[in-house]
């Protein structure tokens, strides 16, 4: 049996406050350092992957002071330049696409009246999120194979743009959710018709999610691979894909400082993305 | 002024199905004239305004405002503007921004919006306050915003729902008589939603009484006060004694109502007033005091009686009396 | 918003997920019973040669030879899938636990820790593991250093390195669903448990554990789906050499060139994640239905 049940009615005046912090239910002793080692299992890999990148020897095992030369040499690599820019060349274009696509979706599925299908629609919405990656990518590949379409740039634009859609929907539903409609009722009630509502209150309303969306469509377009291994073509190799190549060919350097960009890429839009999702709430 | 005409409105929900929010509605509202829906939550005042605001449509029934059938019109293109329950200010816009928000839309002249805006500002007292943000405002700062967003236009009808919900109970009594000015300055027709009666009756021209989607009476302050037409406007406005009539040896489908203040005391001794019965409680109110009564079959009367020092103590048998024209006799 | 409008703002999303998505999912299914076209692609007629392949390899002679490589990959695929998934329930109830037990400012804190990863890029969070598994890597210098080993470790290239890798891929999908349902759960209903005697464990299985369970389904199937269909792992992590269905089906539409077989073997992954998804629901809504 527990001690807790020991002590409960008949504990000893001295031991009672020990006793009663046993009894606070928050708190489970070991759990806090289980979930600090949780927390150093997720981001100590990519920790030493970074002093890695910056490590001055070209021999991996060994720390020979700080560097930026293996990011230099990168710059320096065409193949690279030309990946970097075919990948973001997709996600911009797809990011616009999809931020613009979402934001009907989400004015239609928030605002809109209950229509037939609505809940088979709100389930293909969520499909690139539930469908494993291979299969979008071979279904994508298979696809455009039998429309005969062979423009890989082209290819890639409306694969990135159709699993990018979740993403960019998800921070503008919840936005228009959160604010409720007293502001549009406001609005109309103020004699705006349906344009200068949507110009003057909802869209500047919805602006900084609509922002998020963005940003999580463009990560999320800038670090796809599997699919855009599948569907590029030899001219239009994005940069995830170059980089799976030369990790195939071995640990090097060069793999470890673009990677680290990579990395922090990333890191630097979602958090200005939840930065502003956060500002979001407040206003709301 | 408006006048709607056998309005009922049914909502369809997935879990409860069809609700009647209202139950065929009949109401006039004159110009110039500060009317008040009053009842309590769910008793379909508030789905009311927002049929006349344009922001439901309702399943039967004309609406017409200054003579034009609305009914199928949306909110932009009714000569009515709301007060919002929680202002809704564009969190965006500044408090002149605001303001200006429905004078622009209608495309005014530059000019005149600018003039508008700063003396509908000066006539709510926050000219000072033109360039500030809604959430740099207090509560009922805020509160004048959406007053002043929704008079700048100078609409034929204003629609306040539940504006004064919000505040704390001394701001709320300045703004209450700051809106009956308000209302007198403009000449607007003013319809209020609200579920304190006191509010109502400090404010309103008129009132109408609302109770499971109908409208149970409507009346000057003073006339539904005193002459309340059934059982419930008896007991929600202001207070009441609900006597059965079998209590007072009248017919038995009978409920007599007088109010506590309107009702005498003497000591029970030998004298046979229009009631018997022995006090339970005594509670002293300041300017009052509150007799609990018990009388035949368990039922209680309260009696509030101005101090006078002659009290009464509880245990003692007392009589009751009132005037004829204290009681009035409801059938329901 | 009128009838009209809506369906007009719906049409793009609803159009360009049916058509670039939902329909080349179909196409898939129908290309697998095509036959193989040896330069890719594929050709008529039509043919059961994709499903048969499971199970058997075709002869020289045309004849059919039974064979169990692919059984034993799709098997190794589906185990690797759910011991993925059951390490991270196992994993990440805890830290759901507590994270839930935390103030409001440190929930929000740890959260975003816990959702971060899901944003990094996999082949770089799977590439990580290679600098610290492989022969020469910060392991295996560490245990050297440490003098507990002369010869490195064969860490890298074994089903125990590719299960580290999913499960570092897909720990942050178990806590999410499992924290967002136990953060509605009532305080009370723990003080009620523990004022009743129950002791830690007690409160656990009886009290947490029932309320966390269709927080864990859901955490469940997020898992199992993309652990089942995954690529990078099995290939950076496996070395490419014990095959999983993921890199199998890759494998098809690439150097093998048989289409066909690459489609069916997708269209069975699609069905059995379309299971393990109705069997969530369901589990899910007992739970609901039942107080």
């Amino acid at each position: 049996m527990s001690d807790e049940t020991v002590s409960h009615p008949a504990t000893p005046p001295r031991f009672a406050s020990r006793k009663r912090k046993a009894f606070d239910w928050r708190y489970t002793p070991g759990l806090g350092q289980y979930t600090a080692l949780i927390l150093v299992f997720l981001y100590a890999p990519l920790l030493i992957l970074v002093i890695y990148a910056f490590n001055s020897s070209s021999m991996i095992t060994v720390w020979q002071g700080f560097s930026f030369r293996w990011f230099l040499r990168i710059a320096q690599n065409a193949d690279i330049r030309d990946a970097a820019l075919n990948s973001l060349v997709i996600a911009v274009v797809a990011t616009i696409a999809s931020t613009l696509i979402a934001m009907t979706g989400a004015l239609a599925l928030e605002r809109g009246r209950y229509f037939l299908g609505r809940n088979t629609v709100v389930m293909m919405i969520n499909m690139p999120l539930v469908v494993p990656e291979i299969i979008v990518a071979i279904s994508t590949l298979v696809f455009f194979s039998a429309i005969g379409m062979k423009n890989g740039l082209v290819n890639l634009m409306i694969a990135h743009t159709v699993f990018c859609i979740p993403f960019a929907i998800l921070p503008i539903q919840t936005r228009l959710r959160d604010m409720g409609r007293s502001l549009e009722e406001a609005g109309r009630d103020l004699y705006a018709d349906e344009w200068q509502l949507f110009r003057h209150i909802t869209l500047p309303l919805l602006m900084p999610a609509i922002a998020a969306g963005a940003i999580m469509a463009f990560v999320v377009s800038l670090d796809d691979f599997l699919i855009s291994m599948m569907v590029s073509s030899a001219g239009s190799t994005t940069l995830p894909v170059y980089v799976y190549g030369m990790m195939r060919l071995g640990v090097t350097p060069e793999v470890n400082a673009i990677s680290t960009i990579l990395l922090l890429v990333s890191l630097i839009f979602v958090g200005a993305a939840l930065f502003l999702g956060r500002r979001n709430r407040r206003l709301a | 002024m408006i006048n709607v005409h056998g309005v009922s409105k049914s909502f369809s929900t997935p879990d409860i199905g069809a609700v009647q929010a209202l139950k065929t509605v009949d109401l006039a509202i004159g110009g110039s004239e500060f009317f008040t829906l009053l009842g309590p939550s769910g008793c379909g005042k508030t789905t009311l305004l927002r049929l006349i605001g344009g922001f439901e449509t309702p399943t039967t029934g004309s609406i017409c405002i200054a003579g034009i059938d609305v009914a199928a019109l949306p909110p932009q293109q009714r000569p009515v503007n709301t007060v919002f329950q929680s202002y809704a200010l564009f969190p965006h816009m500044t408090v002149a921004e605001n303001v200006a928000f429905g004078l622009r839309m209608q495309k005014r002249p530059e000019r005149d919006i600018e003039t508008q805006v700063a003396t509908t500002l000066d006539m709510v007292r926050l000219g000072a306050f033109a360039q500030r943000r809604p959430s740099q405002l207090s509560g009922g700062q805020q509160q004048r915003v959406a007053l002043a967003r929704a008079l700048a236009p100078r609409p034929n009808v204003l629609l306040l729902d539940e504006p004064l919900s919000a505040l704390d109970l001394k701001l709320r009594k300045e703004m209450q008589s700051e809106l009956k000015r308000l209302q007198r300055e403009t000449g607007i027709t003013f319809i209020l939603v609200t579920h304190d009666q006191e509010e109502a009756l400090a404010m309103s021209d008129r009132i109408a009484v609302m109770h499971e989607g109908r409208i149970l009476q409507v009346g000057a302050p003073q006339d539904i006060y005193h002459n309340p037409a059934n059982r419930f406007v008896a007991d929600f406005i202001g207070e009441a004694n609900l006597i059965p009539g079998a209590v007072l040896h009248r017919n038995a489908a009978l409920t007599v109502a007088v109010r506590p203040e309107r009702i005498t005391l003497r000591k029970a001794a030998g004298m046979a007033g229009r009631l018997l019965g022995r006090i339970e409680t005594v509670t002293f109110l300041g300017l009052d005091t509150l007799y609990e009564i018990e009388i035949a079959n368990r039922n209680r009367i309260r009696v509030r009686l101005r101090d006078t020092g002659a009290g009464f103590d509880p245990g003692q048998e007392v009589a009751m009396d009132w005037a004829a024209e204290a009681e009035r006799e409801l059938m329901q | 918003m009128p009838l009209k409008r809506t369906l007009l703002l719906i049409a793009p999303p609803a159009l360009t997920i049916g058509i670039f998505m939902l329909i080349p999912m179909f196409i898939a299914v129908a290309y697998s019973f095509m036959t193989a076209n040896p330069y890719g692609g594929v050709q008529y007629p039509l043919t059961f040669d994709g499903y048969i392949q499971f199970l058997f390899q075709r002869d020289f002679d045309d004849s059919l030879i039974f064979s169990a490589d692919y059984i034993i990959i799709i098997l190794r695929s589906l185990y690797l899938a759910v011991a993925t998934t059951m390490i991270c329930l196992i994993l990440g109830l805890p830290v759901a636990w507590y994270i839930v037990c935390q103030s409001a400012e440190r929930r929000r804190v740890l959260l975003f820790f816990v959702t971060l990863p899901f944003w990094i890029n996999t082949l770089i969070r799977t590439y990580c593991w290679i600098l610290i598994l492989r022969d020469e890597g910060v392991a295996n210098i560490f245990l050297r250093d440490m003098g507990l080993i002369s010869q490195p470790l064969p860490l890298l290239y074994n089903d125990g390195s590719i299960l580290l890798g999913l499960v570092y891929t897909f720990l942050p999908f178990m806590v999410l669903p499992i924290y967002s349902i136990l953060e509605r759960l009532d305080p009370r209903l723990v003080e009620a448990a523990y004022d009743l005697y129950a002791s830690r464990w007690a409160m656990f299985r009886r009290v947490i554990w029932p309320l966390a369970r269709p927080g864990a389904y859901v955490g469940a199937t997020l898992v199992f789906a993309p652990a089942l269909g995954s690529f990078l792992a099995p290939d950076l992590l496996g070395g490419g050499k014990k095959l999983l269905i993921g890199s199998l089906i890759q494998m098809q539409f690439t150097s093998s060139r048989n289409w066909p077989f690459g489609a069916a073997l997708s269209t069975v992954i699609t069905i059995v994640i379309l299971l393990a998804l109705m069997l969530q629901t369901r589990k899910t809504r007992q739970k609901e239905a039942r107080p």
